[in-house]
């Protein structure tokens, strides 16, 4: 419910004040209708600063995530040309960084490649893929999609925003102090992290990265509380939850993932930041002494951070996943023009993910010295992780068969979301079998993973949500051709870039290595020749964004005009304007039916908005499924 | 549109061969390794040749009247300076960890037959000297054999699928290929569901899609038979898993030696004569780890400052270290020769860069004496003067790195 004060009340005209269902927002939709407060419609505000600044409209907000989520993809996109560069043509001149580095005759320094390594995780991650899945489209869609006017708490929203900014400032800031940024991997395992002389970034950059990330934990943690009681709280009459879009059930679980993960990791960074500034031995073993240094007083375990890091990170793999696995589902179902296949098995399967997600963290510490019959039970629960994501890959397959599917750039990213996915959830049994893992563990094998479940997965996820729901946000289509050639430049040099990931990663090219080719066993043709294709690959999958960044300008500025619902779609946010007022809906919308109704053979069109009902004569839903 | 299903579906088809065709192929390991020995083969094969030819020489001057001739002698100088350049490339050989022991022996045999090589030279400078003469001989053919032995016992490294290389190698890839097969399958049925999907169901006018929620039977179907499939896997590999590292599980073998990783390198210590380590009769390497073909070894792994991870990726063994922990590893080799150590857990700014040579001696007995030299040489290091190869530069004496 808007935080508002009731009385700067509607100045659009009484038309919009109407009286509808008389269905307040922040009524329980299930309790039938409740007294309305529709009557409070709030124009946006006029002030420049307080409309697109620090708004407290979640469109704005969504906007605002994206738009700095972008920002940072590029931001670590480049570093990552960066570290492919180094990969390639080891220790060569690296194109208008030379200069930098006068002192290694224009050479990147081998820690440098570090703090590269370190960052791209670390911004692709906390700065790019879980702002712009959960705070840009997870803000943006969460109320238009329940038929809520905002979120349950607009304030909170509106600092849940600007609580990013002093991590992204102090991210960027970590590359300009004494030593330079972190070097200790997105990871940040201590002694290396904690150990002032263990490596350069380890002198202050490591300071920074902690607080920057419990910036962002802070931010995160402020969505999700939003989030979930938005979802419980404002959705529009009728709207049970067994009717909301898979986008809300992915969105919905995330946050209630983050809610319970998040504060875990939030104080195994304040135990870091402790252990770094204030003399604490929380992971630091008796007598440690890094780079001849002091002995310390120790008393604490280095495997104690991992337990904590990863008990929030696995989860945080999921957080990554869920909305994109719940956008997908959407996409492909609106675009087979056919109901999602088995929707009540692709929510539990999400739940599954979810809860499962809670008890596998100790699969990314098989070699770490964990007791082995730890890993073995850490082994079971992952090995049964990849079932409700072996569902929901099915379902999408179910979903596309008999459809009437139209080939849009969203529904291509979509497809290609299913099918990068399917090859990272593949590749992901070769590491959950503890044995396999223990040759491919820190390999490139494992790069390769990650990248096909978040770049394959997850981006492609994020492409085809920004191609579905441009229009929705800036109220112009973008344009279809140059997404399609953007789709299939991505989707060749992405597959071109991390596929031989994999070959080197068998061949045990280790991950996080400055120069490979010190060592006979990757100092041949074969290992440098594919290193070699990815980084070629790498800058082509870099420059064909240029095609999307083009597309995505020109369509907002002169992109062909959208009507309300140009994909012909069910969901709420598709039966209000394009862009949708500030209010979102005229009237609270109320809901009639699941979101999937498309190719009713009782309607007259292919879809049925879920503000429709259904045709008396059509037959009553599959309640198991649907 | 058909364009879309035939991008998915070449993707995959790429995908699937560039699955089958490479993994853990050995082939692509092993040409640096055969760079190595080609370079090294040549120089056992010059030997082998060179020397039988300049035994021959040699022994030509056994049943001289006189004092060799000034071509004569001239041979011999030549021949002594082949010698002493051979024993230098030999050092440089074992240095590099090739053939191990046997190039040390052929440096030390190398060294000795340039010595009787220059004896007989002196001697026979001033008249007949049979004796130099023989010796000079039994040397440069003692030479010769022990090249020709060293030449057949060449081995390389390996290990790849087809031919893995030591216990857990074989647990191990016998488990990916396993994988690999159950994956594969799924990997082709999902692509080609998908593609035969977008082929047969792109839109066209005047079709509309088929109404349906799902089907109860098929979603049990693809829970239950994948759920099955994971269980199974999950079961089946739980064996192999236990086997390379449950220490009870573990052979009763007492440790090879003490493996401790710092910044950025491998120190290395064996128990000395009285079998106990941690006294101060051990031996202390850098960067050399010595084990011996086909017995179960077990290293105790410990870190000096931040986490790293040993990492054998021929005999698939791979396990942190970490500070203020004590961790048994076990690993065995079915192959003699040389292998190296990574370290797979990044470690600061030289992690790329921690790098160890690993021996697998043939046999205990070369493994004993490597170790006995070693000892020796860490005792009484030679005067500099003496030891122009560098032979000792292999072993560290104990300084203030190691306890």
């Amino acid at each position: 419910m808007s935080s508002e004060p009731h009385h700067d009340a509607p100045a659009q005209g009484p038309d919009l004040a109407g009286p509808d269902t008389g269905m307040a927002p922040g009524t329980i939709p299930t309790s039938g209708h409740a007294p309305g407060h529709d009557e409070h419609i709030h124009p946006a505000p006029r002030n420049p600063l307080f409309r697109y600044i620090f708004s407290t409209d979640h469109k704005v907000i969504g906007i605002q995530f994206l738009f700095s989520g972008l920002i940072f993809f590029v931001v670590g996109g480049l570093l990552a040309l960066a570290i492919r560069w180094q990969l390639a043509w080891p220790w060569s001149d690296l194109p208008h960084l030379s200069a930098l580095w006068d002192s290694s005759a224009g050479q990147m320094p081998p820690e440098f490649y570090n703090k590269l390594v370190t960052m791209h995780g670390t911004i692709m991650i906390f700065f790019v893929i879980i702002p712009i899945l959960l705070g840009a489209f997870g803000n943006f869609l969460i109320p238009l999609m329940i038929g809520a006017r905002d979120m349950a708490f607009p304030t909170l929203n509106m600092l849940s925003y600007w609580f990013m900014w002093p991590a992204f400032v102090l991210i960027v800031f970590s590359f300009f102090v004494p030593g330079g940024a972190s070097e200790a991997g997105w990871t940040g395992y201590p002694p290396l992290s904690t150990a002032e002389w263990s490596t350069p970034g380890s002198l202050n950059g490591q300071t920074i990265w902690l607080m920057a990330l419990l910036f962002a934990g802070i931010s995160s943690m402020m969505g999700s509380i939003n989030y979930i009681t938005t979802v419980l709280m404002l959705r529009a009459p009728g709207m049970t939850l067994f009717r909301l879009p898979m986008t809300v059930w992915g969105l919905f679980i995330t946050a209630l993932l983050q809610a319970f993960a998040l504060p875990v990791l939030t104080s195994a960074l304040v135990m870091q930041l402790l252990d770094r500034v204030a003399g604490t031995n929380f992971f630091s073993p008796t007598g440690l002494s890094v780079a001849n240094g002091p002995e310390e007083v120790g008393g604490g375990h280095p495997l104690l951070w991992q337990h904590l890091f990863w008990f929030y990170s696995h989860p945080a793999v999921y957080i990554m996943i869920l909305p994109a696995m719940g956008i997908v589902s959407d996409v492909i179902s609106t675009f087979s023009r056919k109901p999602l296949f088995g929707y009540k098995p692709m929510v539990f399967a999400i739940g599954a993910i979810a809860l499962l997600g809670f008890i596998v963290w100790g699969h990314h510490m098989f070699q770490s010295g964990m007791n082995p019959a730890l890993g073995a039970t850490f082994m079971l629960s992952t090995m049964m992780i990849a079932l409700p994501s072996a569902i929901k890959t099915f379902n999408w397959l179910g979903t596309m068969w008999g459809g009437s599917i139209h080939f849009t750039a969203a529904m291509l990213n979509a497809v290609a979301f299913v099918a990068m996915f399917v090859i990272g959830g593949l590749s992901g049994i070769f590491m959950a079998a503890t044995p396999t893992d223990i040759h491919i563990h820190d390999t490139y094998f494992i790069v390769a993973h990650i990248h096909y479940v978040l770049f394959g997965g997850s981006s492609f996820g994020i492409f085809a949500a920004l191609y579905y729901w441009f229009p929705k946000m800036f109220g112009r289509m973008m344009n279809e051709t140059l997404g399609k050639i953007h789709f299939a430049l991505s989707f060749v040099f992405f597959n071109g870039t991390f596929f031989p990931m994999h070959i080197v990663g068998m061949h045990a090219q280790p991950r996080r290595y400055a120069d490979y080719t010190g060592f006979e066993l990757f100092n041949n043709e074969a290992v440098i020749g594919l290193n070699q294709l990815m980084t070629v690959c790498a800058i082509g999958l870099g420059l064909s964004q240029l095609i999307l960044v083009s597309n995505f300008v020109a369509s907002l500025v002169a992109g062909r005009k959208a009507g309300a619902n140009p994909w012909r779609a069910n969901t709420l946010e598709w039966q209000t304007g394009s862009p949708p007022p500030h209010y979102n809906f005229e009237r609270i919308p109320t809901v009639y039916h699941p979101a999937y109704e498309y190719s009713l053979p009782e309607a007259e069109s292919d879809y049925l908005p879920q503000t429709e009902p259904r045709p008396p004569r059509a037959e009553p839903l599959d309640h198991i499924m649907a | 549109m058909k364009a879309w299903s035939l991008l998915f579906g070449l993707t995959a088809v790429i995908a699937t061969a560039a699955f089958v065709y490479a993994p853990f192929d050995e082939d692509w390991w092993l040409p640096s390794y055969r760079a190595t020995n080609a370079e090294a083969m040549a120089t056992l094969e010059e030997i082998d040749a060179r020397s039988g030819a300049l035994a021959g020489e040699v022994e030509a001057m056994r049943d001289l009247g006189g004092p060799a001739s000034a071509e004569q002698l001239e041979g011999l100088d030549s021949g002594r300076r082949w010698l002493a350049r051979q024993a230098v490339r030999l050092g440089m050989m074992a240095d590099q960890g090739f053939l191990s022991e046997r190039s040390r022996e052929l440096q030390s045999r190398a060294a000795l037959a340039s010595e009787a090589v220059a004896s007989a030279r002196e001697a026979l400078g001033i008249g007949p000297a049979p004796a130099a003469v023989e010796e000079a001989v039994g040397a440069l053919e003692g030479l010769r054999e022990r090249a020709e032995a060293a030449i057949a016992s060449v081995s390389e490294p390996g290990g790849s699928l087809r031919a893995p290389i030591s216990s857990a190698a074989r647990q191990i890839d016998h488990l990916y290929v396993l994988i690999l097969v159950i994956t594969g399958l799924t990997f082709v049925g999902v692509m080609g569901a998908m593609v035969v999907a977008l082929w047969r169901f792109g839109a066209k006018p005047g079709r509309k899609a088929v109404y349906s929620h799902g089907s109860l039977k098929v979603e049990i179907a693809w829970t239950v038979i994948p759920g099955a499939i994971l269980v199974f896997l999950a079961l089946y590999q739980l064996r192999a898993w236990a086997d390379i590292k449950f220490k009870s599980s573990y052979p009763d073998v007492a440790p090879l030696a003490e493996v401790t990783a710092r910044q950025f390198q491998w120190t290395i210590r064996y128990p000395g004569p009285d079998g106990q380590i941690g006294t101060g009769d051990d031996l202390h390497t850098v960067n050399d780890l010595h084990f011996v073909k086909g017995q179960p070894t077990i290293i105790r792994l410990k870190s000096d400052d931040v986490l790293h991870s040993f990492f054998l990726p021929q005999l698939r063994i791979k396990q942190d270290a970490v500070p203020g922990m004590d961790i048994p590893v076990l690993f065995d080799a079915d192959k003699a020769g040389r292998f190296e150590l990574l370290c797979a857990e990044l470690c600061g700014w030289g992690h790329y860069k921690m790098r160890a040579q690993v021996t697998v001696h043939e046999t205990q007995d070369e493994f004993d004496e490597w170790l006995a030299r070693s000892l020796e040489e860490q005792d009484y290091p030679p005067p500099p003067a003496s030891d122009p190869d560098g032979v000792a530069a292999a072993a560290v004496p104990p300084g203030p790195g190691v306890e």
